[in-house]
């Protein structure tokens, strides 16, 4: 997982800037991901176990490139737990196929700023039956 | 009392928590004073900054039990999408005040985490607890109902979108009915495939709120199904209202609410 980040000189990255912050959020519903992320899950031919929520937090910089993944995963009780790295990493391939971010965002009069995001998947037995952002 | 109460509290705030050894936290107005000074001082902050955290921290190292402070400390997690700090801090709100709090907790189950199995068992306690209860806008029985409906139990979504429906109409019975429990009804038969219900729910829907982008599309939807040519105008006003800047008009929230739309489906038609 790329949890590195390239500063791009194009982009304004003084502050910590957040999603609610642009009032954005990725332009896709929660319906249309999860169709996407299964028919992507189901390409790899792989099988998943596990119940939980995988959640992905992120940086959008200012021309939509998704760096500094992070991943935190929790069970139904929303306790710490650890599904198979195949299966977030899968995940998280599919995360990097998503290329409608907004992009240019202006925030505390900022222009072109980087944003910070997160996706989370919800995962019963193994499937995804969620997408939350 | 109230101004000795206002000193003491004062000299709390200047003195720490080693000037707190006595005070009565089992007091509810002193929960209260002591909420709300140190709430107003952690709005001075942003809920991103470490000073946030630290405000609450110092009010629970002083009085441990106050339910407010641990749901105002667990709102950067809800807002960045860490559950597990998120639900440890509303946990223990609802612990220590399960009335007021269990309503809210099961709101974050329905919509931060889309655990509609913890958010119908929340929903139901809440109404146990608090009959007749809201939350955000909404009764009890409207996310349950929805909760029920995304669970795929859409007899009893039904019976809690009617009580949700019979609520809002108590009294004289002349309030009219919330836009969205109307769109969420509609939706359900729509997921039924009771497209004739489906329609006259999101038609009513629009009734009260033509510019709905939500209703516009599930009607579209529904009347795609049914071959009603009417579906172009539908996905049409729906592409328009949404261009427009027209939304779900529910309070804020980081996330989406279910099967909210975007203008990428709606172009898909």
């Amino acid at each position: 997982m790329d949890t590195t980040v390239v500063a791009n000189p194009k982009c304004n990255d003084k502050y910590l800037i957040y999603f609610y912050h642009v009032n954005t959020r990725y332009p896709v519903s929660t319906q249309s991901l999860l169709s996407e992320s299964k028919a992507f899950l189901s390409k790899t031919g792989q099988k998943y176990t596990g119940s939980g929520y995988v959640t992905f937090r992120f940086m959008i910089n200012c021309e939509g490139k998704m760096q500094r993944v992070r991943v935190m995963q929790v069970d139904d009780d929303y306790k710490p737990k650890h599904f198979d790295k195949r299966f977030v990493s899968d995940l998280n391939d599919y995360i990097h196929t998503l290329d409608r971010w907004e992009t240019g965002l202006s925030a505390f009069k900022m222009e072109n700023v980087n944003y910070i995001a997160y996706l989370s998947f919800r995962i019963k037995n193994g499937e995804v039956i969620n997408v939350i952002h | 009392m109230v101004k000795s109460l206002t000193l003491f509290i004062s000299l709390l705030l200047l003195g720490g928590y080693t000037s707190a050894q006595n005070v009565d936290c089992s007091s509810k107005s002193v929960q209260d004073s002591l909420f709300q000074l140190y709430s107003e001082k952690a709005h001075k902050y942003s809920f991103l900054d470490d000073a946030w955290d630290m405000t609450y921290d110092s009010l629970l190292a002083i009085c441990p039990n106050i339910a407010e402070a641990y749901q105002e400390r667990g709102h950067p997690y809800v807002a960045n999408g860490n559950y597990q700090k998120a639900f440890e801090y509303n946990n223990k709100a609802v612990e220590l005040d399960p009335a007021r709090w269990t309503g809210y907790r099961g709101y974050l189950n329905f919509v931060y985490t889309k655990n509609y199995e913890k958010a119908v068992v929340d929903f139901l306690e809440a109404e146990r607890l608090t009959p007749n209860g809201f939350i955000q806008d909404h009764t009890y029985a409207f996310f349950t109902a929805i909760s029920y409906m995304e669970l795929g139990e859409y007899d009893k979504a039904e019976t809690y979108f009617l009580k949700d429906i019979a609520q809002q109409k108590r009294g004289k019975g002349e309030n009219d009915i919330h836009f969205n429990s109307l769109l969420y009804f509609g939706i359900m038969y729509y997921l039924m495939n009771e497209f004739d219900r489906a329609e006259t729910y999101l038609r009513d829907c629009l009734q009260l709120y033509e510019q709905h982008p939500m209703a516009n599309y599930y009607l579209a939807l529904t009347l795609k199904v049914t071959g009603n040519s009417q579906k172009d105008i539908y996905f049409d006003k729906a592409k328009q209202y949404i261009l427009e800047g027209y939304k779900i008009n529910e309070p804020f929230t980081y996330v989406s609410f279910p099967r909210q739309i975007s203008l990428y489906e709606v172009e898909k038609r």
